[in-house]
């Protein structure tokens, strides 16, 4: 059983994320976030759904961090569109960031078809504790 | 008077001055263009587009310790999505702006404190 950042952070090693958010603030620690603690960690940001889905048509993946509010095109609306993939991407892990985590709004989420979600501002252990649960539960599902 | 509480940020961090010092910087160089977007979203009456701004600030002015910044915020969020009372956006829209300049001064404070 993992119980601390170390264990966590060691899982998510060469960890390849997708970061789709408009916030450049948000962004810019979550980037820097990941990289202090995962090594050989990879991330690319999106501004918005529509880019990430141009992204992951050509791009490989292991996880998606999805913010829910954006312009041209919502987490939500991302999330739908890429479930409906048929490049073999439509079964990747996708994390909503929020920050309105109202019930409706978690439920909103996993309707729509993401796995799990986080609370922004995050607490990093939350963050790794969570990114290691969901890749721990896609090598289970392969 | 904005009230700055920097304990959600020296946690964050792990209290890595380095970290508090660029994040602090990242939200002073940022913010104004969001609170700038949001007074032209007002103008335009694009109530969607600044409930969608609002939201976006938020974390930040969580981060900074804001709570009351945080707080308008969030109910410009609320009337934005209601598409409704510019009169009541326009006051709280202001209010924004004004606790932000009026938390400027402490964090480039703080800024300067971690700098020496």
């Amino acid at each position: 059983m993992m119980n601390n950042r170390m264990d966590y952070t060691t899982k998510l090693k060469g960890l390849q994320v997708l970061l789709v958010e408009d916030n450049v603030f948000i962004a810019q620690i979550a980037q820097e976030e990941l990289e202090d603690a995962i090594e050989a960690v990879s991330v690319s940001i999106a501004k918005n759904g529509a880019i990430a889905l141009e992204r992951l048509r050509t791009e490989d993946f292991d996880i998606i961090l999805m913010d829910m509010h954006m312009p041209v095109m919502s987490g939500i609306e991302a999330t739908r569109a890429i479930r409906k993939l048929d490049n073999g991407k439509s079964k990747i892990p996708i994390m909503a960031m929020t920050a309105n985590v109202a019930t409706e709004e978690v439920d909103r989420c996993f309707a729509a078809g993401m796995d799990d979600f986080i609370s922004k501002p995050f607490k990093p252990e939350d963050l790794w504790q969570k990114l290691a649960a969901l890749m721990v539960a896609k090598k289970m599902n392969l | 008077m904005a009230e700055l509480n920097l304990s959600f940020l020296y946690r964050f961090t792990k209290g890595k001055e380095t970290k508090i010092k660029r994040y602090i910087s990242m939200y002073l160089q940022q913010a104004p263009n969001l609170l700038e977007k949001m007074r032209q979203q007002l103008d335009d009456k694009d109530y969607s587009a600044l409930a969608i701004t609002a939201h976006s600030l938020k974390p930040q002015a969580e981060f900074m310790g804001l709570l009351d910044l945080k707080n308008i915020l969030m109910k410009v969020e609320a009337l934005g999505k209601a598409q409704a009372q510019q009169e009541e956006l326009m006051a709280l829209v202001g209010k924004a702006w004004q606790l932000h300049q009026q938390a400027v001064p402490k964090l480039k404070r703080k800024v300067e404190e971690l700098s020496t």
